[in-house]
């Protein structure tokens, strides 16, 4: 495991030290070193069912404890996949920018780091690094733009990881050590509650919960980011909070949150579909598309049993046509040099294999029969069936999704106009790889929920025609509400929640949580 | 005790600093001060009456908790990093919308 964070960052020390072009090619090769890292550690796993060692000899409770179990792997192979992508699109732009590749390899030993770390302090200094190298890549353009996105991501993400400090102090001052392992001796009282409900705010700032990234940070970086860094914020970053709270859902009463977290993702996911339909940009679009489906991956993943496992799935899912559209967008926004919906036109004639990915990626967010997508939220639906309200609020979500695929879709048809530089070169392969693996997962992961987790997904006929009409009610409501540019959707566009307003929202956002908790 | 409420009180300040303040600078400033009253309340609250510094001496007398120190030691280093990274980020804010004022830089759109 300390191999696995240490072979990254000594890669990106390497590229940063040579400056040389051939080095930075050869450097992408540490990742299927990397993996072949990944599969010894997994037939480790395999044996015990978890597999934990503490650096340096120390014990347990002060020293530095790494541990590893099947739900790692979960997030070792988005990072994987994203990072694989990514960096390979990076090449093909930024060949001989030894910088841009340094903070991109030591992004990924971070957040190594951060899957394997097991104390609550770790995890702190963890997050804090990757917010750090990430600010990096998001300002990497240095326009007054992307500093700006990177500014507001950087000190509220900081500001977010002092409550997550405030709460690691409690626990230390009540149990005398920051390891998860002891923690499970806490008494589940009134002032470790206070402790957690402090620590889940910290990671409800860091995931984009509802109310704290109101057109703040999150959207903002998406947007700023060059192309393949966006990729990396939407499919893994975002993620981060998530891996953290399933560390703690090992140690904490079975659903205690869940009540919470249910309605947190539901208001994320309706409030993130408001926000998405209300841009014009192609990357805004797909940036508040992040926070509405991770609004969908923390309702599941909070629950417990085949809910939890529906959300690490969607998790799963998410990251890679997630991953896939974003970079798609990169490439449509450097053929066209334009990033506006209504400017981008007729991409299926011009660029038939970009609106073959991007037709991909929209059917598996959607949820068509048969895609990725659709196992996930087959059984989110399923596990959820019996609470109306809920039911309702997913019908409406999956709508929402339809209505602003829909929009996104506009660049499908029509004339091509404007200057399109087609000459130049982008390399197509990233896109084919995640393509392949997002068509793929589907099938596989079908397969093995039947075979390792006795959960079966069927096709049915009634699926297609649900499908059928989410599309018929999704475009009705399209054409005749969302495509008059409303005045609620104008608001939506043009409001701006600055900083110190941003504070005072955390603020009350800290309250919320305490008075849900006790 | 007393030290534990002051710090307390100071990072309430701090909090109140990053919700009123108008210009960016003034915000890294509040910043630093919650962090580093946060830093204070937790070294305060682990080291008890008559304790002595965590150095090994050849005579071994009653010690303050080092762990705890040695947490506070990289929150510092962590501190350091984003203040100096956000200041950079100032100076090239400045460049770009001529001011340092939250209100006028949200203002602006490119």
């Amino acid at each position: 495991m300390i191999a696995l964070i240490l072979l990254p960052v000594f890669t990106a020390l390497f590229v940063f030290l040579l400056k040389n072009k051939k080095v930075i090619r050869l450097s992408l090769l540490s990742i299927p070193v990397e993996i072949y890292l990944i599969y010894q550690l997994f037939e480790k796993v395999n044996e015990t069912g978890f597999h934990k060692i503490i650096v340096g000899g120390w014990p347990e409770v002060v020293g530095i404890s790494l541990y590893a179990d099947y739900i790692s792997f979960v997030f070792l192979f988005i990072s994987v996949v994203a990072w694989l992508a990514s960096s390979y699109y990076s090449l093909s732009k930024r060949a001989d920018d030894y910088k841009f590749f340094f903070f991109l390899h030591f992004l990924r030993g971070t957040f190594y780091g951060l899957i394997f770390s097991n104390d609550l302090f770790n995890i702190f200094v963890f997050i804090e690094i990757i917010s750090v190298i990430s600010t990096m890549l998001i300002i990497y353009k240095k326009d007054g733009f992307s500093v700006r996105a990177g500014m507001y991501y950087l000190l509220f993400n900081s500001v977010g990881m002092f409550f997550y400090l405030a709460g690691v102090i409690i626990i230390y001052m009540r149990i005398g050590t920051v390891n998860l392992d002891y923690i499970v001796n806490l008494p589940f009282d009134a002032t470790t509650k206070a402790a957690f409900g402090l620590i889940v705010t910290a990671l409800g700032v860091k995931s984009a919960f509802f109310p704290v990234y109101t057109w703040t940070w999150l959207p903002r970086a998406h947007m700023a980011a060059p192309s393949g860094m966006s990729a990396l914020l939407s499919s893994v970053l975002v993620k981060s909070g998530f891996i953290v709270l399933v560390k703690l859902y090992r140690f904490l009463p079975e659903g205690i949150f869940f009540r919470y977290l249910l309605i947190m993702g539901l208001l994320k996911a309706i409030s993130g579909i408001m926000f998405a339909l209300s841009q014009k940009d192609i990357k805004g679009i797909l940036a508040f598309s992040t926070i509405s489906q991770s609004g969908l991956i923390l309702a599941a993943i909070s629950g417990v049993g085949d809910l939890h496992i529906a959300g690490l799935v969607h998790l799963i899912n998410h990251s890679l046509f997630k991953g896939l559209m974003f970079l798609t967008a990169g490439v449509i926004i450097k053929h066209y040099n334009v990033r506006e919906v209504k400017h981008i036109r007729g991409l299926l004639k011009k660029f038939p294999e970009l609106a073959f990915f991007l037709i991909l990626g929209g059917l598996s967010i959607t949820g068509f029969p048969l895609t990725n997508g659709f196992v996930s939220k087959h059984l989110i639906k399923y596990s959820l069936e019996s609470n109306r309200v809920v039911m309702y609020a997913l019908h409406l979500i999956n709508i929402g999704t339809i209505i602003y695929i829909l929009k996104l879709s506009q660049v499908l048809f029509g004339k091509a106009k404007g200057n399109i530089n087609e000459k130049m070169k982008v390399s197509r392969l990233p896109l084919i790889f995640l393509a392949g693996i997002t068509f793929l997962s589907g099938f596989v992961e079908m397969f093995i929920l039947k075979n390792y987790l006795d959960i079966i997904v069927k096709v049915h006929l009634s699926d297609f025609i649900t499908y059928f009409i989410y599309i018929a009610i999704g475009y009705l409501v399209h054409r005749y509400i969302i495509d008059r540019d409303i005045k609620v959707l104008q608001f939506l566009r043009k409001y701006q929640l600055g900083f110190r307003r941003a504070n005072i929202v955390l603020a009350l956002f800290l309250m919320l949580t305490m008075a849900f908790i006790y | 005790m007393i030290s534990v409420y002051l710090s307390l009180i100071l990072v309430l300040i701090g909090f109140y600093g990053l919700m009123t303040s108008e210009t960016v600078i003034k915000t890294v400033l509040s910043f630093n001060i919650v962090e580093a009253s946060l830093i204070v309340l937790f070294l305060n609250l682990v080291a008890l009456e008559g304790d002595n510094v965590p150095i090994y001496a050849k005579t071994l007398k009653k010690m303050v908790d080092p762990l705890p120190q040695a947490m506070m030691l990289t929150t510092i280093v962590i501190g350091a990093a984003i203040s100096a990274l956000v200041l950079m980020m100032s100076i090239k804010i400045f460049h770009y919308f001529g001011s340092l004022k939250w209100a006028e830089i949200l203002e602006r759109d490119i």
